[in-house]
């Protein structure tokens, strides 16, 4: 299966002002959907199966693993930043009692060689920028542009699946898409979650979305859970606009319409119902990409090319010490010690009982018609309640700015009387 | 409105005490039947399930039924300011947002009244299957306390053995391994100190301990506990009150599929 580098480089875009996607989504959500969002510990998650996609994990240990701003390197100067931040993190979730599962990959949809070409000239970008930096920049924009130029190359994918089978632990390639691939299989029940940072996942109809599940130990932030069916009970949407929310929020295989952010996409399908619809109604003042294949999109979502997960084999085990210590210790430079105790947590986690939870024996109760619509109205008024708040310490803002005079000219007495929680009524004066 | 009078305040603050460490948040729902409560632990093994029946309430009024979400470390504080003998009584508006406790102290003629803010919290409620269990084992509760406690130091998890002869409670683990037996016995002069086994076929299952020597903090709520067990399904640990219930249930532990 072929695979590209710059295909899983991700955090790069999230980085990048122009794209607002991912994190568009997230927050929309936190906005209009909180209940959709669980915030836990790991440990809460002990005893899942979890599809994690690789890729955008390797990368993520190639920008972020690193010793002063340098990518770590074994002694022959070859990075090792991404078996580092595989091994441990990959530690971490199975000593929690998580059962991970790697997705790779394969070959990128054509919708996305658009995104792919921009992610190669952003790359290039970087990389003349590093170089100039080296020359003349600071350390810091020296570092920053280190980190844009990072490439995860076929070898280090190759050494990332070289590690996994020395731990014991299994891993797909996907046909294509890895986040669809992982979606796949939690919507089979192969696993329990499909774990990316990458929103989209999503839109392949993962039922639960596992956020932030990679991130260090040091980090102490919890992993967020995404739950799919939740989020469009509360925003009131169908599998469709949901997706094609999801597009106009900006995806990975096409453009967005220029000036529609998050609050304007949610407005345009909660009216329209369908991207369709939402073109036929749209003003001048909008300026839709010629050629936009929002459609091809929106059917690479709803019909993405993956491996059935029913022919997907994988299986936990027992890790292979010797290999390890070879791989890691002999060629690549890890402290025998640590590797060594390491893979004895390996071993250890894999046997003996797991604890089962009530949830598998007593089946929540569905929501009666009334405890849905107290649900959507609670919503809304958490909704309504954090668009005030915002207005209101926006006028607050507005009224510092004017200054004392403004109250002055227009006998605020009046009111005063009113109250303080009004703030608004007195800009509208 | 609601408004529940408890003759003693100590029946809330055992039962709040009972399962304040499983659960942070939850609702208290209020209807013609009484109090309930039913929450899950963070990490959904454990389920506790509580009842204070309207009869144990002496008026207990209640014009519309009410969830009143309530943080239980806050709760604890309040009811720390009540004393075991007072009289508690819980006021709530119809769409409460906040919850209203006075204690009265007869012996000084002290009120009390105290308010807790109250929080809208989304809960999953989960159905109980009706379970003919195939062993249920009657003993005193402090005697659990004990072996799950003294189990605890040895290892994580405990195997329960119901069979004709008796219970067995075993562990083993790092340091070595112990196990206690109790078998079916009538104490004539003190009933509650028995031990009784109701058993339609021997049973054998694995629980987490530290879970277990959690929901011991209920024996105060009654000399008595009763486990029941089948295989393959979660364990009941039930504490009765005179006029309601606190109920634990603990999923089992469960050997490798593959």
């Amino acid at each position: 299966m072929g695979i590209k580098g710059d295909h899983s480089e991700k955090k790069l875009r999230s980085r990048s002002p122009a794209n607002r996607g991912y994190a568009g989504l997230f927050h929309l959500l936190e906005e209009n959907a909180s209940d959709a969002i669980k915030q836990g510990e790991i440990k809460q998650h002990f005893g899942r199966k979890i599809a994690i996609d690789a890729s955008m994990s390797i990368y993520s240990f190639l920008v972020a693993v690193r010793s002063e701003g340098q990518q770590l390197t074994s002694e022959t100067g070859e990075t090792t930043s991404h078996l580092m931040g595989l091994f441990y993190r990959t530690l971490r979730m199975v000593d929690n009692g998580i059962k991970p599962l790697y997705v790779f990959d394969g070959r990128p949809p054509t919708l996305k060689s658009g995104e792919l070409a921009k992610r190669s000239a952003r790359k290039a970008e970087a990389t003349a920028a590093h170089a100039e930096a080296k020359e003349v920049g600071t350390a810091e924009e020296v570092e920053k542009f280190s980190r844009r130029t990072v490439r995860v190359t076929k070898e280090i994918n190759d050494e990332c699946k070289r590690l996994l089978t020395c731990m014991g632990i299994p891993y797909v390639e996907a046909p294509c898409e890895a986040e669809a691939q992982c979606a796949a299989l939690a919507k089979a029940g192969k696993v329990y979650a499909a774990a990316s940072d990458d929103m989209d996942t999503l839109c392949f109809e993962t039922p639960i979305l596992l956020k932030k599940l990679m991130l260090s130990e040091m980090k102490k932030e919890p992993v967020q859970e995404i739950y799919l069916d939740r989020a469009m009970e509360l925003l009131d949407f169908t599998r469709d606009q949901f997706i094609d929310l999801c597009i106009l929020l900006g995806c990975d295989y096409c453009d967005t319409i220029p000036k529609v952010g998050p609050t304007t996409a949610l407005k345009l399908i909660r009216e329209h119902k369908s991207i369709e619809k939402v073109l036929e109604h749209l003003g001048p003042k909008y300026a839709v990409p010629g050629n936009w294949p929002y459609q091809d999109a929106r059917e690479l979502f709803k019909n993405p090319l993956v491996t059935d997960p029913e022919e997907c084999e994988f299986k936990w085990e027992a890790p292979d010490m010797d290999k390890l210590v070879a791989f890691l210790v002999g060629e690549k430079g890890f402290n025998e010690d640590r590797v060594r105790a390491a893979a004895g947590k390996l071993s250890k986690n894999l046997k003996g009982n797991t604890q089962a939870r009530v949830i598998d024996f007593f089946k929540p109760v569905p929501k009666t018609a009334e405890e849905l619509a107290g649900m959507k109205r609670k919503n809304e008024e958490k909704v309504a309640e954090r668009k005030k708040k915002v207005k209101a310490e926006k006028t607050e803002k507005g009224k510092a700015k004017k200054g004392k005079s403004f109250h002055f000219h227009f006998h605020v007495p009046v009111l005063c009387k009113k109250d303080k929680s009004e703030p608004e009524k007195s800009s509208q004066l | 409105m609601l408004e529940a009078r408890l003759e003693q305040a100590g029946v809330l603050k055992k039962v709040v005490d009972a399962i304040k460490d499983l659960v942070q948040d939850c609702n208290f729902d209020c209807n013609d039947s009484g109090i309930a409560l039913q929450a899950m632990d963070n990490s959904h093994v454990a389920l506790v399930s509580m009842l204070l029946k309207s009869e144990g309430f002496s008026p207990y009024r209640l014009d519309r039924n009410v969830a009143l979400g309530v943080n239980l470390t806050s709760l604890t504080k309040v009811l720390r300011c009540a004393q075991n003998e007072d009289i508690l009584t819980l006021k709530a508006e119809d769409t409460p947002d906040t919850l209203s406790l006075v204690f009265e102290n007869a012996e000084n003629d002290r009120i009390s009244e105290y308010e807790i803010k109250l929080m809208d919290i989304d809960q999953e409620h989960l159905g109980i299957p009706e379970t003919e269990y195939a062993a249920a084992i009657s003993m005193p509760s402090a005697e659990f306390q004990r072996i799950c406690r003294d189990l605890n130091q040895l290892s994580e998890s405990v195997s329960i053995e119901a069979s004709k002869e008796g219970v067995k409670f075993s562990c083993s683990g790092d340091i070595g391994s112990g196990s206690v037996t109790l078998r079916q016995h009538n104490n004539v002069d003190k009933p509650d100190l028995s031990t009784k086994i109701e058993l339609t076929e021997p049973v054998a299952l694995t629980f987490s301990l530290k879970y277990l020597v959690n929901f011991c903090k209920a024996s105060a709520l009654s000399s008595v506990v009763t486990l029941s067990l089948s295989n393959e399904v979660p364990l009941l640990v039930e504490y009765a009150m005179g006029s309601g219930f606190v109920r634990f249930y603990l999923a089992p532990k469960i050997g490798e599929e593959e």
